[in-house]
């Protein structure tokens, strides 16, 4: 071969044949649930991670509902509304961490924003609160309006996800302790 | 042993200059604003998350210092994939590292980009950027192999589930509308016009089933690359103006340059450097 023109040597073709079989035994594999397996493998359910890193489902079932995770906070026996996004600036696309569905689904990411959520009234805004609560409104879309606010309270579904004593402590990962 | 020399015959290797620059490119907007976010997200003291499969913060947790370390590391690596050359390689590696652990340290939002550039990394060490002068060279195919691969998966696992699971919803365009009304990836002022007009929400709707389940297919020949590319490319424009999905529409573009059929390629880059002299 030239220098102009190379590939891959003779010995090394049939390894990267078997590779790129496995590659796409691994990403079929990784993606079976698309193809009305609702389930993926029984053997992969023991790897989450198997179909996280191959498998892809971006915006395809059907997300009729607005969701917002709320918090308030009881200062000298007043209960009043905690401005999350001063406390938590951090913002993707998806919006706040805590505003994701399964991060208010896991009572060890709920205590863990509840603590924090203590701690950081009082270091930023100088609010010292005893209890912190948060819930969680449901409501739903309104296809070709930019208003999306539910105008009637019966559209409103509220469920509270955590009620806590700023006095606690909570374990954080390598025995930190907030 | 014919089919073997057939099949790895080499394929003109001038893409992979424009996708080297593309993936830099991208990989650094991608990660260059995490530095914001060094203090509240990456090595927070009070919101630290060990999440499985990595669980890094048992073992390790991040100082604002050692983080914005780590954010260089990976601005580092993508400035070496600009450089190219020798440069190239160790610089996708250096730039996997230093967002990687950014992103295992604040553990909850590895998103759908990230993992789209790893697989792209995975690619372009496969591929032949550590080359300069390659729009005169010809190289194994491997590694565009690998990167259509990762990207018929992409697409035809997201096309086959909307075409298979909800197909009414993907037929009306309904689902698609409810979408670009999500708090926080849609709300866009065109977007939520879109979702009110269901003549139009219904061909868009079409138009991307039949881009994602097309894709596997249709990107192997000659002749149709280019023609889903471009349709690709639409699909992209359309999610930029239509949702906020950040960085994921120009990740997924930068790797079309490797997609594309390496003739196609070839022709259109001649075409370009005729027209460049022409003008000289």
């Amino acid at each position: 071969m030239s220098r102009i023109s190379k590939t891959t040597p003779r010995w090394l073709q049939v390894p990267v044949l078997l590779f790129l079989g496995a590659l796409i035994f691994y990403l079929t594999t990784a993606n079976l649930w698309a193809l009305k397996e609702h389930k993926p493998p029984r053997w992969t359910r023991h790897i989450p991670a198997y179909t996280w890193y191959g498998g892809w489902k971006m915006f395809t079932g059907r997300d009729p509902g607005h969701s917002m995770v709320l918090a308030k906070a009881r200062v000298d026996g007043e209960w009043q509304k905690v401005p999350l996004r001063k406390l938590f600036p951090t913002h993707w696309e998806s919006g706040p961490r805590y505003q994701r569905t399964w991060f208010r689904k896991s009572p060890r990411a709920m205590k863990t924003l509840a603590q924090a959520t203590c701690g950081r009234l009082e270091d930023k805004l100088d609010i010292k609160a005893d209890r912190i609560k948060f819930h969680v409104v449901r409501w739903p879309k309104v296809l070709g309006s930019k208003k999306q606010r539910p105008t009637k309270r019966s559209q409103r579904k509220k469920k509270e996800l955590i009620d806590w004593r700023c006095s606690r402590s909570h374990a954080l990962p390598k025995g930190r302790e907030i | 042993m014919k089919f073997l020399d057939r099949l790895f015959a080499p394929q003109w290797a001038g893409a992979w200059t424009v996708g080297r620059w593309a993936f830099a490119v991208v990989a650094l907007l991608t990660h260059g604003p995490r530095i914001f976010n060094i203090e509240d997200a990456y090595a927070s003291s009070d919101m630290l998350f060990s999440q499985y499969p990595f669980r890094f913060n048992d073992h390790f947790i991040l100082t604002p210092q050692t983080a914005s370390i780590i954010w260089g590391v990976g601005v580092l690596g993508c400035l070496m994939m600009m450089w190219g050359g020798r440069l190239a390689k160790p610089g996708v590696l250096v730039f996997l590292v230093g967002s990687w652990v950014l992103l295992i340290s604040e553990a909850l939002n590895i998103k759908a980009y990230d993992r789209l550039l790893t697989w792209m990394a995975m690619g372009m060490l496969l591929g032949p950027i550590g080359e300069r002068g390659l729009s005169k060279k010809y190289r194994s195919p491997v590694g565009r192999w690998f990167m259509l691969w990762a990207f018929i998966a992409i697409y035809g696992s997201t096309g086959f589930h909307k075409l298979l699971m909800e197909p009414e919803g993907w037929f009306s365009g309904e689902i698609i509308s409810l979408h670009l009304l999500h708090r926080f990836f849609g709300m866009t002022t065109l977007g939520i016009w879109v979702s009110g007009q269901a003549w139009l929400a219904m061909p868009l709707s079409w138009t991307t089933l039949a881009f994602e389940c097309g894709f596997p297919f249709l990107i192997w020949w000659k002749r149709t690359s280019h023609w889903v590319l471009l349709a690709g490319t639409m699909m992209h424009l359309g999610i930029l103006f239509l949702m906020n999905v950040g960085p994921f529409s120009y990740v997924a573009v930068a790797a079309y340059p490797m997609l594309l059929h390496p003739e196609t390629a070839k022709s259109i880059w001649q075409r370009w450097e005729h027209r460049r002299h022409g003008e000289e």
